[in-house]
């Protein structure tokens, strides 16, 4: 499993396990039923406190990603697709309101911006 | 079920003072204890260790209070302590003989064992350690009786940071059967930043705070914003103020009451231990300007 | 308790270095003793049985309140482990009362040996055997007390030593009367030395181990 820590970041470790927990598995490399690494083999491994670790299971198992078998450990749950569809949407929603902001700051028109981005559509078919 | 619990605490000096210590830690678990020089750590663990005589107050180890159950308390802990005095004149082999048998479960071959594990020569004279070596003896000794309290103190000054890396992840290893439990104090806080779970600062004798790092976490942040942005920040619970004429910088004391508008355009930072200290320390000292509800 | 003594034991018989001197320096005495004559004889034998005796003091670690030596560190080191205060201070009283013993015996085998050359020695040896165990009796009471009020500390064994040194000049002089007369001490200079020391256990059993 794929886990990075940036310490000193704005964001709480635990969120940033969350985080990076829930792409791979949405980007499908951490598959149904496999089992993610201990609690405390996590915290070891990111050289963290085991509170912290729980803290990001827990949260992911309330969300409905993982699921939890006592004595054994912790699950990827089967995800439902439209849940995962929705957060791809969301990602996208962002990227685009980033990009408007880009565009109104260098005075670019919604006609003009929707003309760049018919051209990139169909460059990125061939 | 509490490894430690320590209530209500009090060890009185001429000129220093343990005041209404109270803290726990649970069984798997490890405690930091952060504090400046002479803050009252090494005092604590002396209290905790019975190796001085509390004024008042009980220290519980594992259920048995430390002195009406003295060596059966004394049995359970494990130690690696500044300056401790093993047997200079003789070697490490004899030591773990001599010493180890006053241990219930000392085991003279897992005692080898780490010695050689942390390349140690048995047969060399404990005064001829360096300071690195003494400590690495003192966790191969403490760690070969089996003990259900790992009390260190100042264990990582003086290790490489190879060691110190392998050191920590002995300490996670230990803890792994949630059985044991650990308390560590140190003035590097980087060390506590991995591994701890729970945090206890002490200055002055007094507990300032004693939490699980992810609620301080929580609780503590610092904030940094520009000087015309300052008045954001006049009604929080802050700390250790640090103000000039571009921008200014605090200990927010309770961030997660704080609303996504309180904070515009301000930077809001999670704090290391040691920015911790710095802030709340620095504002004991210059008496400085916070703003304590 | 017994690993107490027993690690006490083990540890005397590592510090090998220091048990042959004081062997050697008995032997040299007693070879002096068979060849010295009389008149310096009590005086050599008195000098020897001193310096054999600094050193059975420095492998028994007996110095207990007075600077660095080991001896301070090994209440520091012991009381960390499964160890009682208790405990630890019966250990203190059997070992000073065991240095008492060794003492006498340093001092008597020798005149012991001394006699058969200067048959007059005879009559001086129980006073001077009764002269050590007094003073030293005393002396060891003190230094439990004193150890209680005063600590550890340069200051402590500084005031350590002034309390003790009118004990160490009275056992000079028990040692040198009972050397001229054969007289020995009256019956209350030998209660007031039994009332030290058994002050200084109780001090060293009871008191001590609950304040410090």
């Amino acid at each position: 499993m794929d886990v990075v820590i940036i310490n000193n970041s704005q964001v709480p470790i635990y969120e940033q396990i969350i985080n990076q927990i829930k792409l791979q598995i949405i980007e499908g490399k951490m598959h149904v039923n496999s089992q993610l690494p201990s609690i405390r083999q996590l915290a070891k491994d990111l050289q963290i406190s085991v509170i912290t670790t729980k803290r990001a299971y827990e949260e992911l198992e309330r969300e409905g990603m993982i699921y939890s078998m006592i004595g054994k450990g912790f699950y990827v749950s089967d995800q439902n697709v439209e849940i995962l569809k929705e957060r791809q949407i969301q990602l996208i929603e962002k990227a685009m309101i980033d990009i408007i902001r880009e565009c109104k700051k260098a005075g670019l028109t919604v006609d003009k911006a929707v003309d760049m981005l018919e051209i990139l559509y169909e460059g990125e078919n061939v | 079920m509490k490894m430690l619990e320590v209530n209500n605490l009090c060890k009185k000096y001429k000129k220093f003072a343990l005041k209404d210590i109270n803290f726990s830690i649970e069984e798997g678990y490890v405690m930091g204890l952060i504090g400046k020089n002479g803050a009252g750590k090494t005092t604590l663990i002396k209290t905790i260790m019975n190796q001085i005589l509390k004024t008042s107050g009980e220290v519980i180890v594992n259920g048995w209070d430390n002195v009406t159950y003295e060596k059966k308390v004394k049995d359970m802990i494990g130690f690696v302590l500044v300056d401790f005095p093993y047997l200079s004149g003789t070697t490490l082999l004899n030591n773990g003989l001599l010493l180890g048998s006053y241990y219930s479960e000392w085991n003279q071959e897992v005692f080898i064992e780490y010695l050689q594990r942390f390349k140690l020569n048995p047969e060399k004279n404990y005064a001829e350690l360096s300071k690195g070596m003494k400590t690495k003896f003192q966790l191969a000794f403490a760690l070969a009786h089996n003990p259900k309290l790992l009390v260190l103190d100042e264990p990582t000054a003086g290790l490489d940071p190879i060691f110190r890396r392998e050191f920590i992840d002995i300490l996670c290893d230990l803890i792994r059967d949630e059985k044991k439990s650990i308390l560590f104090s140190t003035h590097i806080t980087s060390d506590l930043d991995k591994i701890a779970d729970y945090i206890t600062f002490i200055d002055k004798g007094e507990i300032i705070f004693s939490d699980s790092k992810e609620n301080i976490q929580d609780k503590y942040h610092i904030v940094k914003g520009p000087i015309s942005s300052f008045h954001q920040i006049s009604n929080m619970n802050y700390v250790g103020l640090k103000k000039n004429e571009t921008y200014f910088e605090a200990l927010i004391l309770d961030a997660n009451t704080l609303k996504e508008d309180d904070i515009l355009g301000l930077n809001m930072i999670i704090p290391k231990l040691e920015d911790i200290m710095l802030f709340m320390c620095n504002d004991n000292i210059n008496g400085g300007v916070s703003n304590n509800a | 308790m017994l690993r107490l003594l027993k690690f006490e034991i083990n540890e005397l018989s590592q510090r090998k270095g220091i048990l042959r001197i004081c062997l050697s320096s008995q032997i040299m005495l007693i070879i002096l003793i068979l060849t010295l004559p009389k008149e310096v004889l009590l005086t050599v034998t008195m000098a020897f049985s001193s310096i054999t005796s600094m050193f059975i003091m420095y492998a028994l670690d007996v110095t207990k309140s007075f600077s660095n030596t080991p001896g301070t560190d090994k209440r520091k080191l012991l009381i960390s482990f499964p160890v009682t205060r208790r405990e630890y201070a019966f250990r203190s009283i059997v070992l000073y009362t065991a240095y008492i013993g060794a003492q006498v015996v340093v001092v008597v085998i020798p005149a012991l040996i001394a006699a058969i050359k200067t048959p007059g020695i005879l009559v001086v040896i129980p006073v001077l055997a009764l002269g050590i165990i007094i003073s030293l009796g005393a002396i060891v009471g003190a230094m439990f007390i004193f150890s209680f009020v005063t600590g550890t500390s340069v200051k402590s064994a500084v005031l350590s030593i002034i309390a003790i040194m009118p004990l160490f000049i009275y056992v000079g002089y028990l040692i040198g009367y009972s050397s001229v007369d054969g007289k020995l001490p009256s019956i209350w200079i030998c209660l007031i030395a039994l009332l030290v020391y058994v002050l200084g256990v109780f001090v060293e059993l009871v008191v001590t181990p609950r304040i410090d």
